[in-house]
């Protein structure tokens, strides 16, 4: 057959994966229940843009069949990294399938076919700034100037904000630091947390990432830090899943989000709540924590905590969970269908008549609220920090 | 839109490529064209050991006008045209073996009907097993599930006269088709049933007969004579009881016989005959490792029943267990068993067998899948024959030898079929089976055995061995309808 293997390309990794792939279709819809899975799939309808087409276009590379091309940049980036492929897929490649078209994103940013110009700018402005965002290093706890962070040195826990939470949905870090102050909870906020790396890894940017774990895992240990945690799925999945594979420095310091660490103060009864009356709400699991991480009863677990609060699901979820359409480098590069995506989820959550729709991701979020708008919905979106916040004492 | 007719001699290829596109962007809109190499690349294999070949072209239409536009173009630039849905044909049956455009037809998911006095659904060509399924779950009726993946085409499964779990019963899947609508090469949409009177009025396409029936100038006609747009489908009453029974057992002609008795008494809805490798195969035992150790049994039979009342199911119980005892006098140390056993034994994925539509994914999972899969003579000395022939030869080539076979139509015929897995990865094994199909062929084809779904090499050769006269009537059918040749050429070994 004459494989064309060079090792310097990221896709070799996955061979004998790539050679599962049947194309038997499963991965398109929710396995046995039918619905559509693959947000990229269903926008743009052609083989190559559901998981196994992209898995069939790292053949053709591989074989030599295809060459890399704009098309190949435009269909391998189109896609949220959602990892619905991942769940719905019944062969033994399953759970690799986001990790070859990361590989394919990678080998596509060293032979200088991608990323796409929106996404390229993360990594000037995390090299310059430390974040994607193109804001000052200096402004990043600017979100905390009214609030009362604890000053010192050294704690066990570092709340690691990371850079949306910092610059763009800043309530979401804001609620998150008056709810470990109501909890009375002994942590920190460093002012010099660097971006996670989550925006580069999932575009395939890798050169700056080992350079941004070693800082953060160096603040990390200079602060005396035993427990990391976060309010942003992606920031989450990157410091749990992606730094083991970069480091053998982690020992002894465990990641928590912070729907898993509010649940050990549930379930020791710590959470004091006011009175409150009914409403129903529903909850999105972003990809990044569900997915990805594992992490699908802690939030339920931290709502149904909550006097009054009926937690009601969408026909898609935990698994299963239509993916808000932002992750994967998809909000910038494709800013429109990213929004189209996340209107289907706004539409899934009127349809079972919930009040509001909460989540625990800056991310998920900025895109759930712009589709929101964009479909003048009547329904409201608070980030479950945000939602605590106003029912604890 | 440009005249092209007969003109491929004198333009350049590029030009005449360039003017296609234009025609074909013009008639589907430019979000549901292409010809980008990776795309393309992708159609032009399958699962299969059959040789790839590239199209030119894909589209992805959505409407019958779309379709008869489609053709109509291609019929006057005589462009060879492949129907596609799903491409899990196991037969190599979309690969563009002359190139040309490959109609996606998956945009046309809908199902447009429901007749539930006539018991019928009426569907277009991207609805799935899975889709339809979940429609009917809905209903009191039910529909039949192959084997296959849950998201491949019913249309085209009744069209290759595909077979599944009641298969028993009613036959291929051909034999409960009502009617359909079809676009033909020259882009003519004609009606097929009883909707050839009514075709507007859903609520009217019960039935194909009385009048001459036409349905087979489509049928296993690999999409040759045209595309269908629409399929009335027959459903039927779910019963409310349904059960399993497993018979392990070590004697082949024994367990032959057993299955015909059961078939005569007429109360199942399936029954599979396999080999105990397909069972481990179903169970996960990896690629290569699907054997079968000396001392367990050699054969495994499931027996999908069901009944309106308990007595009924008591009743039918009653007849499987003293059919079972015949056997065991002459098969002392076979067993019957029911599902939760078999997945206590071999693990939870042989349970999947009873929830079809289901992807088995170890069967699917080193990027090689074929078969020999043929329709047979129900003779016991053929089937024993045959399986030890083709057991000689698949241990020759040193493949898994996975049996799956089913009586079809109350065991007026025989699906027999030996299910492949190969890696496509290993240096070789693609052309080790190829040679394994081959020597396949042959000599189950001298036992009574037509393959289905039929590759185009073993067509040419069937079309050698047959009677020259239905040859000529089948070419005449062909060149009278799709006088260019445009629909999938190279089918069936007609050029
Ligand atoms: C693991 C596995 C197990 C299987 N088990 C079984 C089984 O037990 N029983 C069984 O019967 N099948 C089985 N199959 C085969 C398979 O399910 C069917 O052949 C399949 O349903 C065909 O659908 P498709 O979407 O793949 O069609 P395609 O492969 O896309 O098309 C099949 C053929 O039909 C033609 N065609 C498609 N659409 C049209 C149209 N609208 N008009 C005219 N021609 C058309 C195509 O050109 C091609 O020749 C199995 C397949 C797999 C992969
Ligand atoms: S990725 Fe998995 S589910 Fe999707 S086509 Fe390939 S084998 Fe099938
Ligand atoms: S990660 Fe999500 S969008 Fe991307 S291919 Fe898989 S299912 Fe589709």
């Amino acid at each position: 057959m004459g494989l064309r293997m060079s090792e310097t390309e990221a896709i070799n990794k996955y061979v004998e994966e790539i050679y599962c792939c049947t194309r038997c279709g499963t991965c398109k819809y929710i396995y046995q229940v039918y619905d559509p899975s693959c947000p990229a799939g269903v926008k743009f309808r052609f083989e190559t843009f559901y998981p196994s087409g992209k898995i069939h276009i790292a053949r053709g590379l591989i074989e030599g069949k295809i060459e890399w091309s704009e098309r190949i940049r435009d269909i391998i980036f189109a896609c949220p990294t959602c990892a619905n492929c991942t769940i719905q897929c019944q062969s033994r490649h399953h759970a690799q399938i986001v990790e070859i078209i990361e590989a394919l994103r990678a080998d596509a940013v060293s032979k200088g076919f991608g990323p796409l110009p929106n996404q390229k700018a993360f990594a000037d402005s995390v090299k310059k700034e430390h974040n994607p965002y193109k804001e000052k290093h200096s402004d990043r706890i600017k979100w905390a100037k009214n609030l009362a962070i604890p000053q010192k040195d050294k704690a066990e826990i570092l709340y690691f904000v990371g850079c949306t939470s910092s610059y763009r949905q800043q309530s979401l870090a804001q609620k998150t630091v008056e709810i470990l102050n109501k909890l009375g909870v002994d942590y920190i906020v460093s002012s010099d947390e660097w971006c996670c790396g989550s925006p580069l890894i999932r575009t395939g940017q890798l050169e700056q990432v080992s350079q941004l774990i070693n800082h953060n895992l160096d603040l990390i240990k200079s602060l005396g830090v035993k427990t990391v945690i976060t309010s942003c799925a992606g920031c989450y999945r990157t410091l749990k899943m992606d730094y083991p594979k970069y480091t053998d420095k982690l020992d002894g310091i465990e990641f928590l989000h912070i729907t898993e660490f509010l649940q050990q103060f549930i379930s020791k009864k710590k959470l004091k709540f006011k009175k409150g009356k009914e409403f129903k709400v529903t909850y999105h699991d972003p990809c990044h924590l569900g997915r990805h991480s594992n992490i699908y009863e802690e939030p339920r677990a931290v709502l149904n905590a909550i006097p009054g609060l009926k937690l009601i699901e969408m026909p898609r979820n935990r698994e299963n969970a239509w993916c808000c359409g932002a992750g994967g480098g998809v909000k910038a590069g494709y800013k429109e269908w990213a929004v189209e995506i996340a209107s289907d989820r706004i539409h899934e959550a009127e349809q079972i008549n919930a009040e509001i729709l909460t989540s625990a991701c800056p991310f998920c979020k900025t895109n759930l609220q712009d589709a929101i708008n964009e479909t003048n919905s009547n329904i409201k979106f608070m980030d479950i920090v945000e939602l605590l916040n106003e029912v604890i004492i | 839109m440009k005249k092209l007719v007969g003109c491929d001699k004198l333009l350049e290829s590029s030009e005449k490529h360039d003017i296609i596109k234009e025609s074909l962007i013009k008639i589907v809109g430019e979000q549901w064209y292409s010809d980008f190499p990776e795309e393309l690349l992708i159609y032009s294999y399958d699962m299969t050991e059959n040789d790839p070949s590239l199209p030119e072209f894909v589209v992805m239409p959505r409407t019958s006008e779309e379709i008869q536009k489609i053709l109509k173009f291609a019929n006057e630039t005589k462009t060879p045209v492949v129907p596609f849905i799903s491409g899990n044909n196991v037969g190599g049956l979309t690969i563009p073996l002359k190139g040309g455009i490959v109609v996606d037809l998956k945009r046309m998911d809908s199902i447009l009907h429901f007749n539930e006095d006539d018991m019928y659904v009426i569907i277009e060509p991207g609805v799935t097993f899975g889709h339809l399924h979940a429609f009917l779950e809905k209903t009191n009726y039910r529909y039949c599930y192959p084997f296959a993946p849950p998201f491949t085409s019913v249309i085209a499964n009744a069209l290759l006269d595909g077979l599944n779990n009641l298969s028993l019963r009613h036959g291929s899947m051909n034999e409960w088709i009502n009617g359909i609508e079809a676009i033909l090469p020259n882009g003519d949409l004609v009606k097929i049933g009883t909707c050839c009177a009514w075709g507007d009025n859903y609520d009217l396409w019960w039935s194909r007969n009385p009048m001459p029936d036409l349905l087979g100038l489509f049928t296993s006609w690999q999409g040759m004579t045209g595309i269908v747009t629409k399929m009335a489908v027959q459903v039927w009453p779910r019963r409310p009881i349904r059960d399993w029974r497993i018979v392990l057992s070590f004697n082949v002609e024994e367990t032959y016989k057993f299955v015909k008795t059961l078939t005569h008494l007429e109360i199942l809805n399936d029954i599979l005959f396999m080999s105990i490798e397909t069972v481990k195969m179903i169970a996960g035992v990896p690629y290569g490792k699907a054997k079968y150790l000396e001392g367990e049994p050699r054969w495994v039979c499931l027996l999908d029943f069901s009944a309106n009342t308990k007595l009924e199911y008591e009743a039918k119980l009653d007849m499987i267990n003293t059919a079972f005892k015949k056997l065991k006098e002459v098969d002392p140390k076979a067993n019957m068993t029911n599902l939760d056993v078999m997945e206590k034994f071999y693990g939870k994925k042989v349970g999947d067998i009873k929830n079809l539509p289901v992807t088995i994914g170890p069967m699917l999972e080193y990027g090689g899948l074929t078969w020999m899969g043929t329709y047979m003579t129900t003779k016991t000395e053929a089937v024993v024959n045959g399986i030890k022939t083709a057991f000689d030869l698949i241990d020759k080539y040193r493949f898994e030898k996975c049996l799956y076979s089913r009586s079809m139509k109350g065991h007026h015929y025989f699906a027999f079929r030996f299910l492949l897995r190969f890696s496509k990865l290993q240096e070789g094994e693609t052309e080790r089976m190829q040679k394994l199909q081959e020597e396949l062929f042959n000599s189950l084809f001298e036992l009574g055995a037509f393959p289905y779904k039929t590759p185009a090499r073993f067509a040419k050769q069937i079309l050698k061995r047959a009677d020259p006269n239905w040859v000529n009537l089948l070419k005449t059918i062909k060149s009278t309808i799709d006088p260019n040749g445009i629909m999938n050429p190279g089918r069936w070994g007609l050029e």
